[in-house]
């Protein structure tokens, strides 16, 4: 009698190797793509391995023929129900040009809570250096923003263009990767409900606030604009977006929409955090270039003017971005 | 999805046939890791081997390449694997195991991101610490990435074809009388006491005779002590009282 198991497991053994070997094809090569007849006889494949699976099961306790068809199922069902695969076409690079404005707008709250307390934190930082100068030696972490503007001002403006293009390239490269890094970061810390993010934010803020009103206190606004601008246009928002992702992480946490449980809600947003962590790299890759090969260079070298001109044409692009109407999705989230 | 085993994890089709997957756990996991931070800084060793070519642009050119090179390479190298190799990566694919998304569906590339851009805090303040401590909390031993990224590391290694089994045929089993009681049984006993039964058939003649009484009688008075066996069926002797069970254990596939 035992051996009618054995005829089972010669008589469909072919079946389950053919599934095996489909499968083993699309484990080893993931970008490639079934035609329509592979993708149905992989489901008929499918259906019939879960099928024998059930006959085992109720009418033998074989393990190892149960372990065997259970491994196959665990490695077939994922390519059988496959969810939204990545693919590089023309059109999803149009859609991604228009979905982050389109992300941001729908979660405006939280950028805007990311805003605000960025502001609210500048207005601290220059109110701390205004009332109290010596504060920004334990306000500012950078050495070299500690000493007296003026100084520095005339200090960078007597560096020749030679003496600066020593090492840009190595400058540009660490800048992105650091700012990478520090956004990064600032996401993914909105798993502690969004605390830590906000903490961040306001922290950069006060800097800012402090280093803008120690620069204007000293009557050094041209430089200053003309230093921050033309990167800090592009990397200040980049932060500040980073930031909105990681404040959506907490309002998933915290907001309990219906009924949804938590993996529920972390898969509503996962499209959108992945539409800002790619916008923000990119951002902070132009803002690494711009930082090293143009910020960093000073009247005479450069004069402010083209400077300031320069960032100020950079944020108004930036802002027409996000607030030009854009297409609508046109693709189901799955 | 529901749980009978806290390493397995029950999953279901949409035809109702439930299979069984068994999580990968953390130590398993960081055996991978481990595998992988070598490949990675294997890597780098090679591609700055490479790059010493772009010295003859200048040191600038080159500090700039490398740091760049580095940064693409530790950050890009999961989400790049994990998405082409279905969610290995090589440490993965030598420990036999996968990351899939938490109902057993193919892997999303947000996924794939958004689970390796949290590993910056699973791995604070060292050597995967957070991480670490999240997963073994965790009943599914899945870290902080893989709680948002809503996916799960499992063991996928391939199985080898089950055994051909030379019992001898039964031509008598008296437990067949009692369709009830054979249903009862196949339904009760887990696949791990029916392989037990099955390969103490298999083996009773490397026993030694006293040996032999002994284990078959551990057997059935294990099987006794779980089910109630009419008294024509304990009649016979406790090996043979094994063999019929193991009968109707293994029996009737071909009619289907």
């Amino acid at each position: 009698m035992i051996v009618n198991l054995n005829n089972f497991i010669l008589r469909r053994k072919p079946l389950w190797e053919e599934y095996d070997d489909m499968l083993l094809s699309l484990e080893q090569d993931g970008s490639r793509r079934l035609s329509l007849e592979e993708i149905q006889r992989l489901q008929t494949l499918h259906e019939h391995i879960a099928g024998d699976l059930v006959r085992v099961r109720t009418f033998a306790s074989e393990p190892d023929t149960i372990d065997y068809l259970e491994s196959l199922l665990t490695r077939g069902f994922g390519f059988i129900h496959e969810s939204n695969k990545f693919k590089f076409q023309k059109s999803k690079c149009k859609q991604a040009f228009h979905a982050f404005p389109r992300t941001l707008r729908s979660h405006r709250h939280a950028f805007q809570l990311v805003v605000i307390t960025f502001i609210l934190g500048a207005i601290l930082g220059g109110f701390l250096v205004a009332v109290a100068p010596d504060a920004k030696d334990v306000l500012l972490p950078f050495a070299h923003l500690h000493g007296d503007p003026s100084d520095r001002v005339a200090m960078e403006e007597s560096v020749t263009s030679g003496d600066r293009s020593a090492m840009h390239a190595t400058f540009a490269a660490q800048l992105m990767t650091h700012n990478i890094k520090v956004s990064i970061f600032v996401l993914v810390l909105g798993i502690f409900f969004g605390v830590f993010t906000l903490v961040l934010v306001f922290y950069n803020g006060v800097i800012l606030g402090a280093v803008c009103v120690d620069y204007l206190l000293a009557d050094e606004g041209i430089f200053l604009a003309g230093w921050l601008l033309p990167h800090g246009s592009v990397e200040i928002p980049a932060i500040l977006f980073a930031a909105t992702g990681g404040i959506i992480i907490a309002q998933s946490m915290i907001q309990k929409s219906g009924r949804l449980s938590f993996s529920a809600r972390m898969r509503r947003i996962r499209g959108d955090l992945l539409i800002i962590i790619s916008a923000v790299a990119l951002l902070l890759f132009w803002a690494g270039i711009i930082e090293s090969f143009f910020s960093q260079f000073h009247y005479p070298t450069l004069p402010y003017g083209v400077k300031i001109s320069f960032g100020v044409l950079q944020l108004s692009l930036l802002i027409l971005y996000l607030l030009l109407p854009h297409k609508p999705d046109t693709e189901d989230h799955t | 999805m529901s749980f009978h085993d806290p390493h397995r994890l029950t999953l279901t089709t949409e035809d109702s046939v439930s299979f069984s997957v068994q999580l990968a756990s953390p130590l398993l996991r960081a055996f991978a890791l481990g595998i992988d931070i070598m490949v990675i800084l294997g890597t780098l060793s090679l591609v700055r081997i490479l790059l010493i070519l772009f010295k003859l642009l200048g040191p600038d050119a080159y500090i700039a390449i490398n740091v760049l090179v580095t940064f693409v390479v530790s950050i890009g190298y999961f989400m790049l694997l994990e998405w082409i190799w279905s969610g290995q990566t090589i440490g993965k694919r030598i420990m036999g195991i996968r990351v899939m998304d938490a109902s057993a569906r193919r892997l999303s590339s947000s996924q794939i991101v958004i689970r390796n851009l949290f590993r910056s805090l699973d791995m604070l303040p060292y050597f995967y610490f957070v991480g670490g401590c999240v997963s073994m909390c965790s009943k599914r031993f899945q870290r902080l990435g893989d709680h948002v990224a809503d996916t799960l590391v499992v063991r996928t290694r391939r199985r080898p074809h089950p055994e051909i089994r030379n019992l001898p045929p039964m031509k008598f089993n008296s437990l067949k009388k009692y369709p009830r009681l054979e249903a009862s049984l196949r339904r009760e006993l887990g696949p791990q006491e029916a392989e037990l039964l099955a390969r103490a058939l298999l083996r009773r003649d490397e026993l030694s005779p006293e040996a032999r009484l002994d284990v078959f009688h551990q057997l059935a008075s294990h099987l006794q002590s779980q089910f109630k066996f009419p008294p024509e069926i304990l009649a016979t002797s406790d090996e043979i009282f094994i063999r019929n069970c193991v009968d109707t254990l293994y029996r009737n596939l071909k009619e289907f």
